[in-house]
């Protein structure tokens, strides 16, 4: 009996003896480990806006590796879209991808041409997406489908995003292209993560002066403005309304609420994965910034008039 | 712009709050508005309109006036408009006839 008490006692001793090599915290091992690189665009909005960055990077992923579309199309997508508006960035991604795709740079230039319908279509919506006819539209949807065209406006309002992300934050292409990060970023790392400290909004108060608007919106003053909204609300979608058990997925909540907003309903509808993730990342924005909502609406605003959206 | 008018109300405006905001913002009175205020519509206009003639000095303006993280939120905020607003025009959505974004919340009196 003693003898059993003493080799239980012994074998208790051993397990608890050191490991044969130390095991560091994660965050240490990480530090020792050579981490994926990341593009620069994620490098400048992570000292600012971390989280965000991480879903940005979920998103861009999504789109560049698993697009419903397809890597090749959504490699031509882009690569016409960040031509249109001079992002060479956008233009290295692309042709990065598409080269992964199979795809050749002459055959990006062929999408290109004007007499390709979808490419034509994807530098409208890149210069002047309100310029697109009903019978452009109507055209590409016999041959696509409502799902791809869904899928094809969200992949060009995706490059319509970074693209003005890359430009405003001024990236230069990287010599060699950082390819899709290939990761997502679980909770606990989004509660570890702490957002910087904003600085305290400027005091709002008018200063009279001469105004410093830089166009002209006379077209549209008076009694036309409204005029256009009210016009924008019968206008018929160019798609059909997905049933509802397309929105089968959510929850009851959420899919009453979507189903109140045409844009969700139709994005959510056709291209669930896309439009989840752009939320995602957006959703992020708004918790981590918590910007005063009048004033980013007064900027949604301007956008919008800018792009002549009435939607 | 119909949403963003329905997310101005969501905000705490009431209607003829909205309708003078965009009234004056329509007609290019902007001498209304802080200087910061018209740094960021300036910004908005120019980042939406001409994306690629964005140039150092917009930034640095825009820092300047808002200090470099809330500059971020700006470029971030601008650049999901046009997001939105390419869904919006490229499918022609109708636009709903009520607020769908709900009623502004209501201020609790002190």
């Amino acid at each position: 009996m003693r003898a059993l008490v003493a080799f239980v006692l012994f074998s208790s001793l051993a397990l608890a003896e050191p490991p044969r090599f130390p095991v560091p915290a994660n965050a240490e091992a990480w530090k020792a480990l050579p981490n994926p690189p990341l593009p620069a665009w994620a490098r400048a909005v992570s000292a600012s806006l971390p989280k965000t960055a991480a879903k940005m990077l979920e998103l861009d992923d999504l789109h560049r590796t698993s697009s419903p579309l397809g890597k090749a199309l959504a490699a031509k997508l882009r690569w016409v879209a960040s031509d249109a508006v001079s992002s060479r960035f956008g233009k290295a991604i692309a042709e990065f991808d598409a080269k992964a795709a199979g795809i050749s740079k002459e055959q990006l230039e062929a999408f290109a041409d004007p007499k390709v319908p979808l490419g034509a279509f994807a530098r409208k919506m890149a210069l002047a997406a309100d310029s697109i006819t009903d019978a452009e539209f109507k055209s590409l949807l016999e041959v696509h489908g409502p799902e791809t065209m869904v899928g094809i406006v969200h992949a060009l309002a995706y490059a319509g995003f970074h693209d003005r992300m890359l430009l405003a934050l001024g990236c230069e292409p990287e010599k060699d292209p950082v390819p899709p990060l290939g990761r997502t970023f679980d909770a606990k790392w989004y509660d570890a993560i702490a957002t910087p400290a904003r600085d305290k909004m400027p005091d709002r108060t008018a200063v009279p002066g001469p105004s410093t608007a830089t166009f002209d919106w006379k077209d549209l003053t008076g009694k036309k403005m409204p005029d256009e909204l009210a016009t924008q609300r019968k206008r018929p979608l160019r798609v059909p309304l997905p049933p509802e058990d397309k929105l089968a997925f959510m929850t009851e909540a959420s899919r009453a609420r979507t189903l109140k907003i045409v844009w969700s309903h139709v994005s959510q509808g056709y291209q669930p994965k896309m439009t989840g993730a752009w939320f995602a990342a957006m959703n992020q924005m708004q918790a981590e910034a918590k910007i005063d909502q009048v004033f980013t609406n007064t900027l949604f605003w301007i956008a919008t008039r800018t792009n002549r959206c009435f939607y | 712009m119909g949403h963003s008018e329905m997310l101005l109300a969501v905000a705490g405006l009431d209607d003829e709050q909205v309708r003078k905001l965009t009234a004056m913002l329509a007609r290019g009175e902007w001498s209304a508005f802080s200087k910061e205020d018209q740094i960021a519509f300036r910004f908005t206009h120019k980042l939406t309109g001409q994306p690629a003639s964005i140039t150092d000095a917009d930034v640095k303006e825009l820092i300047a006036a808002y200090g470099r993280h809330r500059a971020m939120d700006i470029i971030w905020y601008v650049s999901w408009c046009n997001y939105m607003t390419r869904v919006g025009d490229g499918l022609q959505l109708p636009l709903e006839s009520t607020n769908v974004f709900g009623p502004a919340p209501k201020k609790e009196k002190p």
